[in-house]
């Protein structure tokens, strides 16, 4: 007998199921902002936290109940009775109820394992706080509807991933393997951006298939992004080198990650776009190449491993590399093979996780197996010739990667000798100098006064502030106060007829240059200076297509340049004029500061999906009218910014202390000067929302639009995998 | 092969003289600095610093400290914290001051050294960057000094005249280039390093993790790792040039002695340098440095003996890394210079000359100004009323490490004289002892953790008799157990294990389900490395990883479920085969003769002073831990049976002793063992507090149910013991019934997600020699190692002299490793266990690209109170004195205090502390204020409710239950 589930109540479940942990999460983050957790948090946090993740699950197995005996029907849900949309954000099928279990209950049996085993950490509360950020976000990307939804949660588990991987923050390997992970992170960001982007662009919403809608120069680019994307998610050839780094992490959050869920999101990715790789026969080719070679490199790799965590990275990987494998010889063949890796990744996420969290048990097993086995501990077997050859095949390739290695190198010295400080500080005025350009073509006397008048006493008052820092207060002042003055008077113009291509070229040029810059430095202050500049560039070039984004980018620019200034001139007042390239460990010794820092780089980078994705996306936009290729350079560029400020704000915050705080801790933000770093951040939170509801695309006309065209593709229906029918 | 040194004298291509070799000639004391851990799957604890024990304790601690960075004390808020709580007192603080030895020449006017030295024992110094000490003055000033203008106050100290600088920084010269790179740059250079050189390592030294080994494994380090270096592609432009340069060194054929010494010239062409340099090379990855110094030594440890394993191999390797870094680091900022002089000229100009360090005020002026606030009346005085000179150098004379070392002789002597007063209690008040013939009498090993199990024993069964000794039952043999190649020496790592003895199934169908027994282990290892490789793996995740969620919902949602289900399975598994003992009875190598057997038998039993009466039946109890997913397991097992458990030596002697020709022999000799004893040898689990006994298929018909009674008596007193175990247990807060307390601790044993299965030795803190009589009854906390002695039949001080020497390296290795574990987690200890990775069978790594790490975990140690060991001993201090001259082993920890060794008059409980030349001066309360020792009818009663260190106290069963904590 089908049961009837109501849209509304399924969108609730849904809800529910993604927005307990997230704000379990929320509110353990806070609580530890303002009170400083101890051992007698443990009980209640691990308490809540189990609490959360058991109604998680136990929503997840109701709704995939009440699924199952209605008729497994795909359902796509808005959110529970349309409040603040009619868009379809959710999507309930097969793949995401199987999924859905096997993610929280991997979950809950993770919390539940942390609860004993980070006993006594000073990082108990942060490390729950993080890994319910995480499981919220990975269900969130289970039931996304569309690659937009998912690139936003894929931002926040990228985020969580990171946190994690740096747990340990005084000590270098973890920083540095959080570094190795942001940096290609990023390039799957970048890749995921320009597939979101194009599609936003383009206008073809809606669920995953739509994404083979797409006119075929663009659909090639945007193919190319998504299947970037899947690699490095997965760690597949070229990008497989981070995910043994990842390791570093406790235990428990190596397993669900690196086990269990994180390397699978990017299989999710894989086969919710499963449409769009018909149409692309350059992706499916690179899945079956890097697929079936990463099969083979890391699974000889995962036997000659002497240490149990990496050898177990390798082996994960290896298996994750056959099933990319299957998503690329799918289309080829001509056959359904996607639908046979979703039974295949709730059974791997779930034997690999078991597998890291005993791996502090592989001395006593192997040594227990031998001796039971009546063979001796230490053994030199010779070397099977698989592995000779496998290390002649891979000296071929040695020529190349050194090339790659070179050309790296080489651009980051260039990029250095290019701009010397000096060019630098003038190029921080290179906003300034577009904006009183564009006041000039305005041919508008009066805006124009206003203009310059404004600028004036903008960079008057920034250089009063209390920096105390000689070389550092012309550079930031100077930039944060023309970014601001820039989009004002952008702001002012947007009424105007404006000269668009004034905009187009000055953002570009900007963007460039801080792109440029940003590779040379090694100062945590100037790479925020050149990264406000970069976002101006990206505002300017948004701005250029017509999206009316000038007032947010005002607020957002305004907001971040007073986060930066307040966060340096709190460090500088208590030690000083400060080398900022020496400076280190901040995160142990004062939380609060360190806090900041991270929500300001991730404002500014666009971690979490904050207003500046807007300015990404509006972007894109502009760029993609140019060409599609175009948007391919400058999610690249913008991927490089952000590394450069994740790498610099974790090098000050993360690693053993350096430089002038080597000898002991600096004081940390005192509650009243935390309030403003909080407001502030709630604020950039708060118009980012506002902004994100306000320009939503999923209009009616656009419904009707989609709907129209996209009739016939659809007889191809996203069908239950086939595991779930042959259940019945 | 070419770490040969005979290979390397000749073969050298540079032809230089061997004496320029200054670093080869001075490398083993060089690497006498790196941790000397034998691989993980044997943890014995030893002194983390043995390399400094011929130096005074509180010198050697300021001498590491400066060398080596490490910090051999707690912080001093710890310290002020116990005297807050009233662990240390003023008295304390006095006695403190003289035994640390310390003279006070230059004390201000007017004030006593026990005023001056306790205005700055409780200065509370906020440990802030020196940067930030302005603005801590002016914005977070000492709440003490918000009357007296602390900006003000802070002025006036930071101007008088100090003499700053004080500072001994290792010179530039004498650094390694990478560490002078490490100082400029904003990335960490080793980090990088370790990443390329660990994996190598591992893969090199690897005893049986990886499934297949990588080639050249038997050509030597440098061999191998040059060939690997050679061969793998790389994106770094560093590592390219790296392997480049592998290549022509495998080209050049040249050996590993010549590669360092070109290495080390490249960079600093000073060779009266070169020694400091690779002292602190070393230093930059001291586990895998020490791993391969270690092995080097002992070839039995390595995977197989004769692959070839150096040091001086390891250390070229590393050193080419390092050049390679060095160089790009330097191509990186666009001044390439080819040679690493170079480099050092301009890394050295970089550095900046005026440090942070000399643009602040020192920290005695810091030090002195919270001193002050810490008594504000009395401290100002000092800046109105004193000659600035002369506070300055009174300051700068009473240095930090200076009110270290009185904080903690104080710490000490505060526990010490706590336990004496507590002797002395009892010699006042005497326990009654066990009935006339014991109702059983049990032997532990004298472990800490069996002291409150011995109690509890003793407790519920006060005609019962406990023993307590060496824990390999003074049986040095070398054991191989059933079914294996693999032997294990059952004795503490200074003794040689003299004896070979096998263990072999027994009759019937024991060699059958030996077999049964190990097609089922074949077939589960088979399937779990199946798992692992690709193409079988992807086919068989699918199918495994479903079975495995039954296993995720029982073992990690029904804990308490699931170790019952492998209890189970583990008890069925013990008793599946059954085994007998075989050893070689004719005079030879290995063997061991029946003469040998009645020997050992006799000199254990004399020693401990089991000579009779002897009850109907005797355990022998080994000790052993049981715990899941705990690399350093065998931390927990016995230290004196080399890192394994007892059960075996413990089932030997029982076996020996029920052997008529034995007792024969050891009759003559006057021990007579009535007929009706019967000897069985068991296990007490420490981890799930389970008592076993074993061989009771041997047990005869009469005996079998006193037998049984006894073990059910021997399990109950388990459980109280597991109740007092629960006390200092978080999770188990709230347990007040030994039934739920031994339930906790069984699935604590047996929980995947449980990082501290056992507290282990925690708060070790004193040995005691001597009759039980003297201790019975007094709650020691679990704190002390209990060595049964007897003083009176003991004249001339000759079981003594054996028994100090024998048993102090085991115990003193124990309780140093967890003081230095404590103290300096970082670098003495292994960190916390969450990150761990086991690696090469050999220890663990922090993620994947952390050193080595060697040492005890912080889970391991967060509450061990960091104490010295006291050794306690019923004699007289001639005896003592006797035993301090003759014994070079115990003169060298004693003299130089590693040890405290204290004398009890068995007689009057009079104590007298060893002081390095002044022989042994009275000790314990016996000139301060009394202290009071209190009384308990149970020790539960004493302990329930209380989750930290506990004062000993008297337990008098009729004593009216007026129970209160010391303050």
């Amino acid at each position: 007998m089908p049961l009837e589930i109501t849209p509304d109540i399924a969108s609730l479940l849904v809800t529910l199921i993604i927005g307990i942990p997230v704000a379990t999460s929320f509110f353990l983050a806070v609580s530890m902002a303002f009170l400083k957790p101890t051992e007698d948090w443990e009980r209640p946090v691990s308490r809540l936290a189990m609490l959360a993740m058991g109604f998680s699950l136990l929503l997840v197995a109701v709704m995939a109940a009440t699924w199952l005996a209605a008729g497994r029907k795909t359902m796509e849900l808005t959110l529970p009775w349309k409040v603040f949309s009619e868009w379809n954000i959710f999507l309930y099928d097969g793949i995401s109820a199987l999924l859905s279990l096997v993610a929280a209950l991997m979950g809950l049996a993770t919390i539940r394992f942390s609860a004993t085993y980070l006993h006594r950490e000073p990082g108990f509360t942060r490390f729950t706080a993080t890994a319910l950020l995480f499981l919220g976000s990975v269900l969130g990307a289970i039931f996304a509807d569309n690659p937009v939804q998912m690139a936003a949660w894929w931002e926040f588990i990228g985020a969580s991933s990171l946190l994690l991987i740096g747990f340990y923050h005084e000590r270098p390997g973890p920083c540095s393997g959080a570094v190795a992970v942001l940096r290609q992170y990023r390039i799957a960001d970048a890749g995921m951006l320009v597939g979101c982007g194009l599609i936003l662009a383009n206008e073809v919403h809606g669920e995953y298939g739509s994404a083979a809608l797409l006119p075929a120069g663009v659909r090639d680019v945007a193919a190319i992004g998504f299947a970037v994307a899947v690699l490095v998610k997965s760690a597949q050839l070229p990008f497989s080198g981070w995910l043994p780094r990842a390791m570093e992490g406790p235990t428990p959050s190596s397993a669900l990650f690196y086990g269990g869920l994180s390397l699978h999101v990017g299989l999710l990715l894989a086969v919710r776009l499963h449409s769009l790789w018909l149409t692309s026969p350059l992706a499916q080719w690179l899945f079956v190449v890097c697929g079936s070679l990463t099969a083979l490199d890391a699974g000889i790799r995962s036997r000659v491993q002497a240490d149990a965590k990496t050898a177990l990275a390798w082996s994960a990987m290896s298996t994750v590399g056959v099933m990319v494998t299957l998503v690329g010889l799918g289309p080829i063949l001509g056959l359904e093979l996607w639908a046979w890796v979703v039974p295949l990744v709730a059974g791997h996420a779930v034997i690999r996780w078991y597998q890291l969290i005993r791996s502090p048990s592989q001395p006593m097993d192997l040594v227990w197996y031998r001796k039971s086995m009546g063979l001796p501990l230490g053994r030199i077997a010779p070397t099977p010739l698989t592995v000779h050859a496998w290390i002649l095949v891979r000296k071929q390739f040695q020529t190349p990667s050194e090339l790659v290695g070179r050309l790296l190198q080489a651009g980051r010295v260039a990029c250095s000798a290019v701009f010397p400080s000096h060019v630098r500080s003038l190029s921080s005025l290179l906003p300034l100098v577009v904006a009183l350009a564009y006041a000039w073509t305005l041919s508008d006397s009066q805006t124009g006064m206003i203009l310059t008048i404004g600028a004036g006493l903008m960079v008057f008052v920034m250089a009063l502030a209390p920096f105390h820092v000689p070389e550092n207060r012309p550079m930031l002042s100077g930039v944060t106060g023309a970014c601001a003055i820039a989009m004002t008077g952008v702001l002012m113009a947007a009424d105007h007829d404006f000269n668009s291509t004034v905009l187009f070229a000055g953002g570009v040029i900007i963007t460039v240059s801080a792109v440029i810059s940003v590779l040379g430095l090694d100062d945590l202050a100037e790479v925020l200076a050149a990264t406000l500049k970069g976002t101006t560039g990206m505002a300017l070039l948004a701005q250029s297509y017509g999206h009316g984004i000038a007032m947010g980018a005002t607020v957002f620019l305004a907001f971040t340049g007073f986060l930066a200034t307040w966060l340096l001139s709190s460090v500088v007042s208590r030690l000083g004029p400060v080398d900022w390239s020496r400076l280190g460990g901040i995160a142990r010794q004062a939380p609060r500061i360190h806090a900041g820092f991270l929500l300001l780089m991730g404002a500014l980078i666009g971690m979490p999906p904050w207003i500046s994705f807007l300015l990404i996306d509006g972007a894109m936009e502009s760029a993609s009218s140019f060409s599609p290729w175009m948007c391919l350079v400058l999610a690249g560029f913008w991927a490089v910014v952000a590394f450069r400020l994740g790498r610099l704000t974790m090098e000050c915050c993360w690693g053993p202390p350096r430089g002038p705080v080597a000898d002991g801790p600096i004081p940390d933000l005192l509650d009243r000067e935390w309030i403003p770093v909080l407001a502030v951040t709630l604020l950039l939170g708060a118009t980012g929302l506002a902004q994100s509801l306000g320009v939503g695309h999923h209009t009616a006309e656009h419904e009707a639009i989609h709907h129209a065209a996209s009739a016939a593709p659809r007889a191809e229906p996203l069908s239950p995998i086939p595991g779930m029918e042959s259940a019945e | 092969m070419q770490s040969h040194p005979q290979a390397s004298s000749h073969g050298s291509p540079t032809g230089r003289d061997p004496h320029h070799r200054g670093w080869k000639a001075l490398l083993p004391e060089l690497a006498s600095f790196l941790p000397n851990q034998a691989p993980v799957t044997t943890f014995v604890s030893q002194n983390s610093l043995r390399f400094l024990e011929d130096t005074p304790f509180h010198e050697a601690m300021a001498r590491a400290r400066r060398i080596l960075g490490i910090n051999g004390y707690l912080q001093f808020s710890d310290y002020i914290g116990l005297y807050r709580d009233g662990s240390i007192g003023d008295f304390d603080i006095q006695e403190g001051i003289d035994r640390s030895g310390l003279s006070f020449d230059a004390i201000p006017h007017g004030w006593s050294a026990f005023e001056w030295v306790r205005l700055f024992l409780l200065a509370q110094v906020p440990c802030h960057a020196r940067a930030s000490r302005e603005w801590l003055v002016r914005e977070r000033p000492p709440r003490t000094l918000r009357d007296a203008d602390p900006v003000h106050v802070w002025n006036r100290v930071k101007s008088l005249p100090w003499n700053a600088g004080g500072h001994a920084l290792t010179p530039p010269e004498d650094l390694p280039l990478i560490e002078l790179l490490a100082r400029n740059e904003a990335e960490l250079p080793w980090q990088r390093v370790r990443q390329e050189l660990g994996p190598l390592c591992a893969m090199y030294l690897d005893r049986g993790s990886a499934d297949w080994s990588m080639p050249l494994r038997k050509a030597g380090f440098l061999k191998f790792a040059m060939q690997i270096l050679a061969d793998q592609p790389t994106t770094q432009a560093w590592l390219a040039d790296a392997g480049r340069e592998a290549q022509s060194i495998l080209d050049r054929e040249v050996s590993a002695d010549d590669l360092v010494s070109e290495l080390l010239e490249w960079q600093q062409p000073d060779e009266s340098k070169h020694p400091a340099i690779l002292r602190r090379s070393m230093m930059a990855h001291p586990g895998w440095a020490g791993m391969m110094w270690r092995l080097e030594r002992f070839p039995s440890e390595r995977a197989e003996p004769d692959q070839p394993v150096s040091l001086v191999d390891y250390l070229a390797v590393q050193l080419l890394l390092e050049k390679h870094l060095c160089l790009e680091a330097f191509g990186r900022q666009g001044t390439r210079r080819g040679s690493g002089a170079g480099l050092r000229a301009d890394l050295t100009l970089s550095l900046d000359p005026a440090s942070p360090v000399g643009r602040h005020a020192p920290d005695e002026a810091w030090d002195l100004f919270h001193a002050i606030a810490s008594q504000p009346e009395r401290g100002l005085t000092l800046l109105d009323d004193q000659d600035p000179h002369a506070l300055c150098l009174a300051v700068e004379m009473f240095t930090r490490d200076h009110r270290r070392a009185i904080w903690h002789e104080a710490f000490e002597a505060g526990y010490r004289n706590r336990v004496i007063a507590a002797l002395q209690a009892r010699r006042a008040n005497p326990d009654p002892g066990p009935a006339p013939r014991p109702e059983f009498q049990v032997m532990t090993c004298l472990d800490d953790r069996e002291e409150s199990f011995r109690r509890a024993v003793e407790e519920l069964f006060p005609d019962a008799e406990t023993f307590g000794g060496p824990g390999f039952f003074g049986l040095p043999i070398r054991f191989t157990p059933l079914g294996q190649v693999i032997t294990q020496d059952l004795c503490p790592l200074h003794v040689k294990a003299a004896h070979h003895v096998r263990e072999v199934p027994a009759e019937g169908r024991s060699q059958v389900r030996l077999q049964q027994q190990q097609s089922l282990s074949r077939m589960m290892h088979r399937l779990d490395s199946a798992s692992r490789t690709s193409v079988s793996g992807s086919l068989l995740v699918g199918l495994i990883g479903l079975l495995a969620y039954p296993a995720v919902v029982i073992g990690f949602l029904m804990p308490h479920l699931g170790a019952r289900l492998r209890g189970a399975l583990a008890r069925a598994a013990r008793s599946f085969v059954k085994t007998d003992f075989e050893m070689a009875l004719e005079p030879g190598e290995g063997a061991f003769t029946p003469a040998e057997q009645a020997d050992r038998v006799h000199s254990l039993m004399v020693n401990i002073n089991m000579t009779g009466p002897f009850s109907r039946v005797v355990a022998f109890l080994g000790h052993g831990s049981t715990s899941v997913n705990n690399p350093h397991k065998s931390a927990y097992d016995c230290g004196a049976c080399g890192g394994n458990d007892g059960v075996n030596n413990a089932r030997l002697m029982a076996r020996l002793l029920n052997r008529s020709d034995i007792r024969n022999e050891i009759q003559k000799r006057g021990i007579r063992i009535p007929s009706d004893t019967w000897f069985v040898g068991g296990l007490h689990d420490t981890c799930d507090d389970a008592v076993v006994f074993e061989d009771t298929d041997t047990i005869p018909r009469w005996a079998q149910s006193l037998v049984n009674e006894t073990r059910a008596k021997l399990n109950k007193a388990a459980a109280h013991n597991a109740l007092e175990r629960c006390r200092r247990l978080h999770s188990a807060r709230g347990i007040a019934d030994p039934a739920p307390a031994l339930r906790h601790v069984q699935s604590r044993s047996a929980d995947l997600g449980q990082p501290r299965p056992e507290l282990g030795h925690q708060n070790n803190a004193m040995a005691f020699y001597g009759p039980r009589a003297m201790t019975r009854g007094l709650f020691l906390d679990r704190r002390s190692f209990l060595i049964s002695y007897n003083p009176e039949s003991d004249k001339g001080g000759v079981f003594i002299e054996r028994l100090l020497p024998g048993i102090l390296p085991v115990i003193g290795g124990i309780n140093l490793q967890y003081y230095f574990s404590r103290v300096d987690n970082d670098t003495l200890g292994c960190g916390t266990k969450l990150p761990h990775n086991p690696v090469a069978l050999l220890g663990v790594q922090e993620g994947a690209t952390g050193d080595l790490r060697t040492g005890l975990p912080r889970q391991a140690v967060e509450i061990h109170q960091p104490i010295r060991l006291q050794v306690m001993v019923a004699s007289t201090p001639e005896t003592l004195m006797g035993v301090i001259e003759r014994q070079p082993e115990v003169a060298r920890v004693v003299r130089n205090g590693w040890v405290r060794l204290i004398c009890v008059d068995p007689a009057t409980a009079k104590a007298a502390i060893y002081i390095e030349g002044k022989g042994f001066v009275p000790a314990g309360p016996g000139d301060g204020p009394p202290i009071g020792t209190k009384t308990a009818a149970r020790s539960a009663e004493w302990y329930l409710g209380h989750m930290d260190s506990l004062t000993p106290a008297l337990l008098v069963p009729s004593a009216n239950g007026e129970v209160s904590r010391a303050s």
